[in-house]
């Protein structure tokens, strides 16, 4: 006799434990029975171990932030899919009155209270449901997605000590890197930790992507773009209109590579939330990346506009700590060989490490070659330095090689010039080799 | 569970519930508090007076009384269970689903609490939902109907009828086949398509006799048309048309200047086509004429609706 329990759906589980399960209608009755029960469902499996590390991750998360209610509301989701309704009903009756705008919440708070009398087999799969018509099953399947997109991040990723390949460094002066996996509404909060070592994960977020999935390739697509990007400025709440939340972080699409790629389209933006609503569906903007108010007031004093990387990709690259270092290394390696060949005063040796496709600019690789050329006749010697690197691995979508976004301070010093610049380069492998193909202030 | 009731020739206790259901309530209070002061921990003239108060009105004395009753009676569902209507009165909906859950406590057979239960359960699920999804629900007035005081009070009348036969009749209407006590099973797989079926039967049981419940009260209140409705259109009786009984019907029901109708011992069977066949004892009383008569009805299912297919008489018990 299970009530209190989605039979079906969205909890990616098959499970088999023990439970105790209360199966009276009433508080007090508690006549329980222990027996061996199989949550029906699809894919992975979940042991008791798991369930229970999730419950502590809940209660961690809990514990640093009594406003996690996403937390709150998948403790609220396992409690009852385990057959603990009261306490699955404690846990949401907090969350709704914390939350009031969070829907989702409301909705699982209905099938608990539902089960108490009749059989809920699906996140509001309820008769009850027939009494919104079809406008309410419309918004119902849009809730039971983000129901869907938030367990499966909470059930699929599991990171243990990987890290993504992604950031492969933040240099010394960017604190902060976001990441943004779209196939699981994820955004991934980095810190930076010792130079030469991974950025350490802070936290992660649910967010709503494109109404399309896909990378975007042409305004009005309403897919969100896939590539290394930088906030560009802060828009407040005052200068926007109300259905971009708190504020909004516009972000540099189309970059260098997406318009030498024939990519169109513009304000693409990490935003709030339209008051009134704590979340929206998973693909639900136009190509937009949109967080909950209450997370992106929390990450606001972590983004520096000019200087903050988020790099979208729809699925990122975890790597173990290893592969990491050996990636870097890789690219740190090309680097400062192209720098030990510049300072060589060696024109051929230096314009090897371009690719024969690269761009500057108005610049092609002959034009460039001949600039670099005029330019070493003068010179009777020149130092380069580079400091402050920071290494993006671009997502693998439309480039068959692996590309790298390198960001670093580039100190020039010679017999007739000197310059101190920021600059963004672009390596794309090619056989064992790094090629530089774009290179810009 | 239930105590043992003091037997009771109790004619006066009778009158007192005629008084009650003909709304003469300042009357059967001063009646019940004549026998409350011979007898003061009689339960049923406890539990009448506070359907007497609350009858009257007298809303804060009732809830006094109902609690007065709990905490001498405490396992007693039917004083929670209209302590609980009159709080949902009063709009105070977590109060009458606690007490509700204490008169399942009291007494897990009563399948008026628990369906009363449901319904609060019902529309808090709704509200969540309609909150959820961000639109008002279509059937919302009928939700907030389905926790009806009207049917909860009567079904409590009818529920402590003094005579310990009727305690019983109250046990049987609920037991045959009650959702509470199925879920209460021990989870057997196999149980669960009898208990489909009984969880079927169950509410078959209660709406049946809701109807007749309604049905009795549509002649209560002489309203001829409404209680030719109860009755199916292939009704026939014995021995006349149909034409020539409604035109009978319409007439005794018009004629007397008051009727009061009470049925008792309810017992509702299933046979195998459906159909329900439900025995009791109608009590009846006009201002030219009484008696009470033992009765069975059969009942049908039709486009929804419960309706009396035959009716007949199976002797007087009183005249």
């Amino acid at each position: 006799m299970k009530i209190g329990i989605w039979s079906k759906g969205l909890f990616v589980i098959t499970l088999v434990l023990s439970v105790s399960v209360v199966i009276n209608a009433s508080s007090s009755q508690n006549v329980q029975e222990t027996q061996s029960k199989t949550f029906i469902t699809t894919g992975q499996s979940l042991s008791r171990q798991n369930l229970q590390n999730l419950f502590d991750q809940f209660e961690n998360r809990l514990q640093q932030n009594r406003l996690d209610h996403e937390a709150s509301l998948l403790k609220a989701m396992l409690y009852f899919n385990t057959g603990s309704e009261q306490q699955a009903l404690k846990e949401i009756d907090t969350l709704t009155q914390r939350a009031p705008d969070f829907h989702l919440a409301h909705l699982v708070r209905g099938d608990i209270l539902f089960s108490r009398y009749g059989r809920v087999s699906d996140i509001g799969e309820s008769p009850l449901m027939q009494e919104f018509g079809k406008e309410g099953i419309e918004k119902l399947h849009l809730l039971r997605a983000e129901a869907e997109a938030r367990l499966k991040a909470m059930i699929e990723i599991e990171l243990g000590n990987r890290v993504p390949g992604q950031l492969l460094g933040l240099g010394e002066s960017i604190e902060t890197a976001i990441l943004v996996e779209k196939k699981y509404n994820r955004l991934f909060v980095y810190s930076r930790t010792a130079e030469h070592e991974p950025p350490r994960l802070i936290r992660d977020y649910y967010v709503s992507t494109g109404k399309k999935r896909g990378n975007k390739q042409i305004r009005g697509d309403l897919k969100t773009p896939e590539g290394v990007y930088f906030v560009t400025s802060w828009i407040p709440d005052e200068k926007l209109p109300a259905k971009y939340g708190v504020g909004a972080f516009p972000v540099n699409y189309p970059n260098e590579l997406d318009r030498k790629l024939g990519k169109t389209g513009d304000g693409i933006w990490l935003h709030g939330t339209d008051p009134g609503y704590y979340s929206r569906p998973p693909l639900d903007s136009e190509g937009c990346v949109v967080l909950p108010n209450i997370d992106l007031s929390g990450l606001k004093n972590d983004i520096v506009p000019g200087k903050t990387p988020i790099i979208i990709t729809e699925q990122a690259d975890w790597l173990d700590r290893n592969d990491w270092h050996q990636q870097r290394k890789e690219i740190m390696y090309t680097l400062e060989k192209w720098r030990k060949d510049w300072e060589s005063m060696d024109v051929n040796r230096y314009l090897s490490h371009y690719a024969t496709d690269f761009w500057s600019g108005r610049h092609t690789l002959q034009t460039w070659a001949a600039r670099k050329r005029y330019l070493a006749r003068s010179k009777t010697y020149q130092r380069v330095r580079l400091s402050d690197i920071a290494l993006f691995t671009y997502p693998a979508r439309d480039q068959k090689q692996p590309v790298v976004v390198a960001r670093f301070r580039q100190q020039y010093q010679s017999n007739n010039y000197n310059g101190d610049i920021s600059k963004r380069v672009y390596l794309r492998k090619e056989g064992d080799d790094w090629r530089i193909m774009y290179e810009g202030g | 569970m239930i105590p043992a009731l003091p037997s009771m020739a109790d004619s006066k206790l009778s009158e007192i519930e005629k008084q009650i259901s003909a709304g003469q309530y300042y009357k059967a209070i001063s009646g019940l508090d004549k026998l409350l002061a011979k007898d003061p921990h009689n339960p049923n003239y406890q539990f009448n007076r506070a359907l007497a108060l609350s009858g009257s009105g007298q809303i804060d004395k009732a809830i006094k009384q109902y609690q007065a009753l709990i905490k001498a009676y405490p396992d007693l569902p039917e004083s929670y269970n209209n302590l609980a209507v009159i709080y949902l009165q009063q709009g105070k909906k977590e109060l009458a689903r606690t007490t509700l859950e204490k008169a399942l406590q009291a007494h897990q057979g009563y399948a008026q609490v628990y369906k009363n239960l449901q319904q609060l359960n019902s529309a808090r699920a709704r509200d969540a939902y309609a909150r959820a999804l961000q639109i008002p629900a279509k059937k919302q007035a009928r939700g907030l109907q389905s926790a009806d005081k009207l049917v909860l009070q009567q079904a409590a009348v009818a529920s402590v009828r003094p005579a310990p036969v009727v305690t019983k009749s109250t046990n049987s209407v609920v037991k045959s086949g009650m959702r509470y006590q199925a879920k209460n099973q021990p989870a057997d797989r196999k149980n669960r398509d009898t208990e489909k079926q009984q969880d079927k039967q169950t509410s078959g049981y209660q709406e049946a006799s809701q109807v007749l419940n309604q049905w009795a009260r549509a002649w209560t209140s002489k309203d001829a048309e409404q209680y030719i409705q109860f009755y199916s259109k292939d009704y026939s009786p014995p021995e006349i048309s149909r034409g020539v009984w409604e035109q009978q019907r319409r007439e005794r029901i018009r004629k007397p200047r008051w009727i009061r109708v009470k049925l008792r011992n309810i017992k509702l069977h299933s046979n195998r086509s459906g159909n329900l066949i439900i025995r009791l004892e109608q009590e009846y009383a006009a201002d030219n004429y009484r008696d009470v008569t033992q009765k069975e009805f059969i009942m049908s299912k039709l486009s929804g609706e419960w309706r009396i297919v035959k009716e007949r008489g199976l002797g007087y018990l009183r005249q």
